[in-house]
């Protein structure tokens, strides 16, 4: 907790954040320690959603069949999944690349439609061990917004990178 | 070549596509690389302690060899790099600046595969031109066909 409160001072003083934002941060710590006992904002002293392995990155490209005979092609990965028209999964031992064709002109960031450019890295797929419950849990615990697809759950990290998080099945 | 050597490399070509799933392309192409692995992706990012915080805090990846200004997040045998862009290009964040491959082929190895498929060396931030590569760094940098930075590192 020392820690935290550490931190957050450290950024309020070097004009990371203002005071407003400081006393907001300070009790959802205090709120959050109450809760769970001691468990931090942020840190290593707490791992409520463990991840055991990355899943799939999913790259978004303009013509996927190019993507994929290079990777194919040059580095063997083996392909599956290939529907022929715009997208295909590469395997690299038991992780995959997932690559999508663009077919879309705009693109949704942070609720705006915007013009899509390729390439990009769509998000990255993280495999859990928690379950559904106990990520939606820990997803509110950090006010972090996420949306639901089944038993995956899409959130921005804090660069604004999308992550997908995997419920254990 | 003539017709008999077009029907015996035609019926070479069928075979390997329906033996291995290849592709056109990799089976004109000859020579695959193999890949074991990615090393790690590596990220550029405006704050790395905030990132870093993030990915330990919330998913519980394991922190190694934080400086102060970088640091490596290790998930199931893959790091994420998470560090300051430096120049021009990586200062524009997020970025995903490359993706690492741990590959089974020597460097002679790669070099000559990349050359077969016409793929060209690429200067790095981390990695500067390949065929220059500096002490200790055996790291091949190319881009794939969609602009990706892609690095590939020797077996060693």
């Amino acid at each position: 907790m020392e820690n935290i409160i550490a931190r957050l001072l450290q950024d309020f003083e070097e004009g990371k954040m203002n005071r407003r934002q400081l006393i907001r941060n300070l009790a959802v710590a205090a709120s959050g320690a109450s809760m769970v006992g001691s468990v931090p904002l942020s840190g290593a002293e707490g791992t409520p959603v463990k991840v055991t392995k990355i899943n799939h990155l999913s790259y978004r490209v303009a013509n996927y069949a190019r993507t994929r005979d290079f990777y194919s092609g040059l580095l063997g990965m083996k392909t599956s999944d290939d529907d022929g028209k715009e997208k295909c999964s590469l395997a690299i031992g038991d992780l995959h690349i997932h690559v999508n064709g663009s077919k879309d002109p705009l693109h949704d960031v942070g609720g705006k439609s915007v013009p899509l450019h390729t390439p990009y890295v769509d998000h990255i797929d993280y495999d859990t061990e928690s379950s559904k419950e106990a990520i939606v849990a820990e997803l509110n615990r950090r006010g972090l917004k996420s949306q639901a697809k089944g038993s995956s759950f899409r959130i921005k990290d804090p660069d604004g990178f999308d992550v997908t998080l995997s419920a254990k099945r | 070549m003539n017709r008999r050597q077009l029907i015996r490399s035609l019926a070479v070509a069928a075979s390997a596509v329906a033996a291995g799933g290849l592709t056109p392309s990799a089976v004109a192409a000859g020579t695959s690389l193999t890949p074991v692995g990615i090393n790690h992706i590596s990220y550029r990012v405006a704050n790395y302690a905030k990132t870093r915080d993030f990915y330990s805090g919330l998913l519980g990846m394991k922190v190694s060899n934080d400086d102060g200004t970088k640091c490596r997040l290790g998930v199931g045998g893959i790091s994420i790099v998470a560090q300051l862009g430096e120049d021009e290009r990586t200062r524009r964040t997020p970025l995903i600046d490359h993706i690492d491959y741990n590959m089974d082929n020597s460097q002679q190895e790669i070099f000559a595969a990349l050359k077969n498929h016409g793929v060209v060396l690429e200067h790095g931030i981390n990695h500067p031109p390949s065929n220059k590569a500096k002490a200790g760094s055996t790291s091949i940098q190319v881009k794939d066909p969609d602009g990706f930075h892609v690095t590939l590192s020797p077996k060693k």
